[in-house]
This record gives C-alpha cells, structure tokens and sequence, in this order.
C-alpha cells in the first residue's frame, strides 16, 4: 500500500492512493475539532489478523507542509504459525514542515506466532512526528501472556540525504528470555513506545513537559534520541486502553508544540 | 614469542584492560543504579543482581554486537568498517547521560591507547576522532585496543561484561547498604552468564540490536531529573 498526502488551499488531501488486499485505506475524513483542515486517515486489513507468510508494505508521504493523524481501524491481531513469520516494512517519508501523527491501535501477537516490523521515518529536519506503538502480551481473554514465539520492532530515522539519526529495536522472544523478567516488563501486561521527531527547539520544549514515572500501576521513561533532533518514551502499564491514553497525552504535547492545539477527546467508541 | 609467552602476555593484557582502575572514567558511572536506588527500585543485594544481570542484557543486545564486529572489522583492517560500526552504535543510544558515558570512556581509552602501545593505528584513529569521520563509542575503542593487545574475541567479549557488572556493584558499595563479599559473589553468580550471551547475541546482525530495556531507560531517565547526583549516570 502506498498514499500520498498534500496541502491544497489549507487543507490536507489525499493525492495519490495504490492499494492491495488485504489493507484499505478509508477516506479522509475531517472531523478533528481542533484542526478541521487535518485529515484523520484509518487504515484496514480487510483480511483479519496477520497470518504465515504475510508480507506486508506500507509507505504514507506527507508533501511539503502537509499534516495527518493516521490510525487503524481495529487492534492489529497476528495469528498463531507452524512454520513461517508475518513482516511488515512501513516507510514514513515527511518533508519539509510536515506534521504526522501516526497512532494505530495496539499489536496482538498471538501463541506460537512471530512477526517482525521495520519502520523507516526519512524526515526533513523541520518536520515533526509523533508516532506511538501498543503492544499487548497477547490474547488476554484467551488466557494467553506472553506465549508468542517472537517479536521484532524497529525503527530508524533517516534525513533525505540518507543519513541515519537514530534508531530503535526490540526482539522479544519469551523461550529464551522471558518478558516478565524484571528488568524488562517485570510485572506489567502491555507496553508502548513513543517517537517524536522535531526542530532541537521544539523536542526541547517536549522534553520539559514529560516527566518520568515510576508508579507501581505504570512507567514512563523519555531521552533524547538523533542528537537531540528526536525523543523516545517507554511506556508500561496493564491495559491497552491505558497506554494508548498515555501516548495520546504525549501526542497532544507534541500538537500543542508545534499547532498551538491539544488533541480532542478520544471517542468514547475507540 | 613462544605461545605459553604469549598467552600469558595476553593475559596480562586482558587484565590491565579489564581492571576498575583502567583511567578511562568507569567509577564515575553507575548504569542508572544511583536513580534506581534513590528510587526504591533498588534496595537489596538480590534486587542489585537483577538489575546487574539487566544491564549485561542490555550490553549483550547492542555494545557487544558491535565489540565483536568491530574486533572482527579491526582484526583484518577494514577502518571503514570499524568507523561505520561507531556511528552506528551512537545512534542506537538514548538519553544524554547514556550517549555521555560511552563517549567518553571510549574517547580517553583511546586516548590512553595511543600513550602506552601507540602504533601508526592508534595514530590514525585520533585523527578520525578529531575530524568526525569516528566518534569513539568505548565497545569500537575495546576492539581496536583488543586487536593491538594481542587479545582474542571471547576474552575481549567477557572483559567487556565484566566491566559493566562490575560498574554496576561498584557503585552499589557507594550508594547502597552493602559489602564488598555480597558484590564479589553477585559478580561470581553473574559469571556463567557471560557464555550464554556470547552464544544468543554475538552474532547478531545490525538490524536485530535492541535498546529495549525498560528498568535501565526508566533509571536513566529519572537520573537525568534528579538532583542526588554521586555519578554522571
């Protein structure tokens, strides 16, 4: 799947669509009370969960000054596998000015299952992003925690020319190490992670607003990343709902920074 | 050089290299144990293990791939190589403090290098340091020393995770209520775990290093905030 978005008298439009099944990419649609000329961009996988073998690619472009919150439409499930693993390569290409919020909703990996997912953010330097992750330890109504076989995220941050700034990985395999070990989840359920990137001025600014915690229902850690051009911010908590709130939060000190507005309210549906 | 010579030279080599004492800044770091501590995280010799057996995770996964890559780059004079493997490993790093350390350990170990075994190598990597072309993470230093103290892979690897633990228990006997016997036995316990990391991770390549390690992020970041300030991290 491949889509473009670009400024066009204000407002943010889709100018270029390519797609196939399994993922749609809904319409734009403009329903944001605070940035009315923001398309809100949902992303689908009309085939349910990923299975064995799944290849998928995603590459969004943000034109010169355009801005988008992108989401998914539902939790992206990975199903159980005997043999092979589901991957996924997203490209996120920003340039100059452009603003992103990319918030999809949480990751389930399922038993026996592994699924690796390389993000490549190719930013300008003046463009700003705020992209956030939930990962859930599986399939919690199916008693399962933290049974799945591997999991791969990682992100790296390019400029135009090609140089890297900065990158973020994890693998989690639970048959070698497991989750719960202390100085990984210890007790917690879920994690998340959240990226921003922005001018030095405005990370700064994000920076001094975020303060870390350490609470025994939830923890949060943030440093700098890219030489100070970007932020990284480790979330865990027990619920999905809780860490996808907590990046929202982030979210809306990062809009606040750079659009002068917060983000609305979550729909009580979401 | 007879090999028993020159075993026993290496030997020796690893353990100047490996020592607390080497000038290079080790005791001035705590890994995030001084916020961990002054937090609670921290307040027994069991809670200090894990949080050592952590940080060897947390080496194993990023510093070490690049040590032995960077050995294996130095070994057969890919430069190139070894100053990409530098760059790489800087931009995996989060949080000043953390980017700090590793700079400037490795920086005086390479400036130290150059003092006592100086070599045209040695020469030339100041050079790459003082135009940018390295930056001098301290696990690209340890294998450019390793190579020029004549000290195989393994050995460089484990003196590597020895001085992380050893940073670690270190700077528990100033921040906690602790002896040097129960630091000396988390150490002795720790051991073991050095062959199972060099089997899982060694051989990892780039695109699987990992800085996902949520205890020692949270440690750090609260270090950076915080005002109790024994140790530079």
């Amino acid at each position: 799947m491949e889509f473009r978005l670009e400024p066009t008298s204000g407002r943010t439009i889709l100018t270029h669509l390519y797609r196939r099944v399994p993922l749609v990419v809904q319409q734009a649609l403009y329903f944001d009370e605070e940035l009315p000329l923001l398309p809100c961009v949902y992303i689908l996988s009309s085939g349910g969960p990923y299975v064995e073998s799944d290849r998928h690619s995603i590459r969004i472009t943000l034109g010169e000054s355009a801005m988008a919150h992108i989401s998914t439409g539902a939790a992206t499930q990975i199903g159980s596998m005997e043999r092979d693993v589901a991957e996924c390569r997203q490209q996120i290409t920003l340039s100059r000015g452009a603003y992103l919020e990319w918030l999809p909703r949480a990751l389930i990996p399922s038993r026996e299952s592994t699924y690796r997912c390389h993000t490549e953010v190719v930013a300008h330097p003046e463009a700003t992003f705020c992209i956030g992750e939930v990962v859930a330890c599986g399939r919690l109504h199916s008693g399962e925690r933290f049974d799945y076989t591997e999991l791969h995220l990682s992100t790296t941050i390019v400029r135009p020319t090609g140089q890297v700034v900065a990158r973020d990985g994890l693998r989690l395999k639970p048959q070698i190490r497991h989750p719960s070990e202390p100085s990984l989840l210890g007790g917690f359920t879920h994690f998340g992670t959240a990226i921003i990137g922005s001018t030095p001025e405005v990370v700064d600014a994000i920076y001094g607003l975020v303060e870390p915690i350490s609470r025994p229902d939830s923890q949060l850690s943030i440093a700098r990343i890219g030489g100070g051009w970007g932020l990284i911010v480790r979330l865990l908590g027990n619920s999905a709902e809780q860490i996808g709130s907590e990046i929202r939060r982030l979210c809306s000190i990062v809009r606040t920074q750079v659009k002068g507005v917060p983000l609305p309210p979550e729909f009580l549906w979401r | 050089m007879s090999n028993q010579a020159a075993t026993l030279l290496s030997l020796f080599r690893l353990a100047q290299l490996a020592d607390g004492t080497l000038p290079v800044g080790a005791f001035s770091f705590s890994l995030g144990l001084e916020a961990a501590v002054g937090e609670g995280i921290v307040s027994d010799a069991e809670e200090l293990e894990e949080f050592a057996r952590g940080a060897l995770y947390v080496a194993a996964e990023s510093d070490c791939v690049i040590l032995t890559e960077a050995f294996r780059a130095e070994s057969c004079g890919d430069f190139t190589r070894v100053d990409a493997l530098d760059h790489h490993l800087l931009t995996l790093k989060a949080g000043d403090e953390v980017r700090a350390m590793t700079l400037r350990m490795g920086n005086r170990l390479a400036t130290l290098l150059h003092s006592i075994a100086p070599s045209p190598r040695t020469a030339e990597y100041l050079l790459h340091l003082e135009s940018g072309t390295a930056v001098g993470s301290y696990p690209v230093v340890q294998a450019l020393a390793g190579v020029r103290l004549g000290i195989d892979e393994e050995s460089l690897y484990a003196a590597h995770l020895y001085g992380v633990a050893n940073t670690v228990v270190s700077s528990a006997l100033r921040l906690m209520s602790i002896t040097h016997f129960e630091t000396q036995r988390i150490l002795f316990r720790l051991g073991p775990l050095c062959e199972r990391l060099y089997t899982l991770y060694a051989d990892l390549s780039l695109d699987s290093l990992t800085s996902f390690a949520p205890l020692h992020e949270l440690a750090a970041s609260l270090h950076e905030r915080g005002q109790r300030r024994l140790f530079m991290n």
